[in-house]
């Protein structure tokens, strides 16, 4: 693609991309995304939307806030399974609240450092009304 | 091959699974011979991308020739459908 | 005790050749990103349905690790690499690195790298980045992701060296061992292009190198069933999008990183064959941007019935026919 076409002015987020310069060599420019540029407010009108739906569901008690940053922050199941250190079966309990409220604390701070957030946001989470 | 050399292959199988996966909550001694490598929850935990590992290193050590995709799929079940097509291969090449 | 190493930032394309090129002209070895990734045969391509991921994935390029490992192989150069298991070792390894001087590169989750837009931080075990100097309790890096040298601080560089789940990068660290010479080329190319032409043509497995496009083109059309409502699914189509364009690749799926080499390779082999080819290449990588270009759109619209998924599946499958017969051609080549 030649620079003039691949090329987006946009400052936050910006990478290399090779194009064809005018003299027909092929080099690396640095441009902004396309689709950061492009796209970003629905980016953020999805995950909005899905926090808002998933705090609902935490809120009438069908998922557990396990559940909820592990959608949010698209990690795979078998991912989160093997950095908490436990199988697939007991991960899924995890997602139920009643199991949630019996994990121990060690387990909770397992669960913060991987979604890097406090405890007390899966506290708060169950808080809000 | 003796008992004793399919022995050791299916050993070199398990021990060329843990090392080229890099796989450290499971011993050798510790993968059954009829497990099921891949699938939901399985032992070992093996995905499809660990399944490209395999074949390549399997290629690697034995120099065996894996040409048909449908066969992969017989072939990498458990360790013992990898040591069975091992063997025969093996045995051919002795011919 | 702060420390800053003086060494030239660069932004790559992706954060494995980046690093390593980044290395190796720091020790006097004049090579671009470009070079390293054809000689590495890093193009590739695999559609992967695993649990590791929350959805089915794309891959454009080869196995984390293969690009260092035959690098080494083909231009002969020496990297030093340790994995530590032990969080403490590790930290002090790093530090007696830059405290000797040595840019050293860390395996870390992508995620804790909080100079990074928010939107763009996600769990990804195999970003490389290269620590160059530290400063009280901050790490002073050079990540080719990013436009200026940066820091982060040493709880975060902790959990992103030794978060754990797939591909976890258990504190892995390398550093380059190498002084000043020129490389001669001609027969790493030779290699690199033989190795990529297999690689797409032959592995016996269904997902991965020329089938894999196909399978991929297939199963996009099944991935309604796959998404929890639309709102998901239009997320994981406009995601095909970062795979292709934005998660490192130099645009059009790594094709115009890899265009860019066959031009470089055509001029130091001195074979007009591959400068057509680099052409084509080049071409190829405009049809993946054009199909970025189209799930960012249907997936905005949420456009996204039956008849929009064979249209896409379609474009994708024309891929799997050009670069089937392209790879074919380039093989002849060499």
């Amino acid at each position: 693609m030649k620079e003039k076409e691949l090329f987006v002015d946009f400052k936050s987020h910006q990478a290399i991309y090779y194009v064809e310069k005018e003299d027909n060599s092929y080099e690396p420019i640095i441009s902004g995304s396309q689709l950061s540029h492009d796209y970003l407010d629905d980016f953020y009108y999805k995950k909005n939307n899905l926090e808002g739906e998933l705090r609902e569901k935490i809120i009438n008690n069908e998922i557990s806030p396990i559940y909820y940053y592990m959608l949010l922050q698209e990690i795979g199941i078998g991912d989160l399974a093997s950095r908490v250190g436990v199988s697939k079966r007991i991960l899924k309990k995890h997602f139920k609240p009643d199991y949630f409220n019996k994990l121990s604390l060690h387990t909770l701070k397992k669960y913060a450092t991987i979604f890097n957030v406090n405890i007390t946001s899966f506290l708060q989470l169950i808080k809000d009304e | 091959m003796t008992l004793e050399e399919k022995e050791q292959l299916k050993k070199d199988i398990k021990n060329l699974i843990i090392e080229k996966l890099k796989i450290t909550h499971v011993t050798a001694n510790q993968v059954p011979d009829d497990a099921l490598l891949f699938g939901k929850d399985n032992p070992l935990g093996l995905d499809s991308i660990d399944a490209i590992e395999i074949v390549l290193a399997l290629k690697e050590k034995y120099d065996v020739r894996l040409a048909d995709q449908n066969l992969v799929r017989e072939i990498l079940v458990s360790v013992n459908t990898i040591t069975d097509f091992l063997e025969k291969e093996l045995e051919k090449v002795e011919k | 005790m702060n420390k800053i190493i003086d060494f030239k930032h660069k932004m790559a394309a992706h954060c494995e050749t980046g690093t390593l090129t980044s290395l190796l002209n720091h020790d006097g070895i004049e090579i671009s990103e470009s070079l390293v990734f054809g000689i590495a045969n890093g193009i590739f391509f695999g559609y992967i349905e695993s649990s590791n991921f929350p959805f089915p994935t794309i891959i454009v390029r080869s196995r984390p690790g293969q690009i260092r490992e035959n690098i080494i192989k083909r231009l002969n150069v020496k990297f030093e690499k340790y994995k530590f298991k032990n969080i403490e070792k590790g930290e002090a390894k790093l530090d007696e690195l830059i405290d000797k001087g040595i840019p050293t590169a860390v395996q870390v989750d992508f995620f804790y790298m909080d100079y990074m837009p928010d939107w763009q931080r996600v769990h990804i075990n195999i970003h490389f980045i290269i620590i160059i100097g530290k400063k009280e309790n901050k790490y002073i890096i050079s990540d080719s992701y990013y436009s200026t040298i940066t820091e982060l601080d040493k709880i975060m560089m902790r959990k992103a060296r030794w978060a754990g789940g797939y591909m976890a990068p258990k504190g892995f660290l390398y550093y380059s061992k190498n002084a000043p010479k020129t490389l001669d080329l001609t027969k790493p190319i030779i290699k690199g292009i033989k190795k990529a032409c297999w690689s797409m043509l032959n592995i016996p497995i269904p997902f991965v190198g020329i089938k894999g496009i196909y399978k991929f083109a297939e199963k996009v059309k099944e991935w309604p069933s796959l998404a929890r409502d639309t709102e998901h699914l239009s997320g994981e189509i406009m995601k095909i999008n970062i795979f292709l364009e934005d998660q490192g690749t130099g645009g059009g799926g790594f094709r115009y990183m890899y265009a860019t080499f066959l031009q470089q390779a055509s001029n130091i082999l001195q074979n007009s064959d591959l400068k057509d080819m680099s052409k084509r290449m080049m071409e190829n990588g405009d049809e993946w941007r054009n199909i970025s270009y189209f799930v960012a759109k249907i997936g905005k619209n949420r456009d996204l019935g039956a008849d929009r998924l064979e249209e896409l599946s379609l474009m994708i499958r024309k891929r799997g026919d050009e670069e089937k017969a392209f790879f074919n051609d380039l093989r002849k080549m060499v």
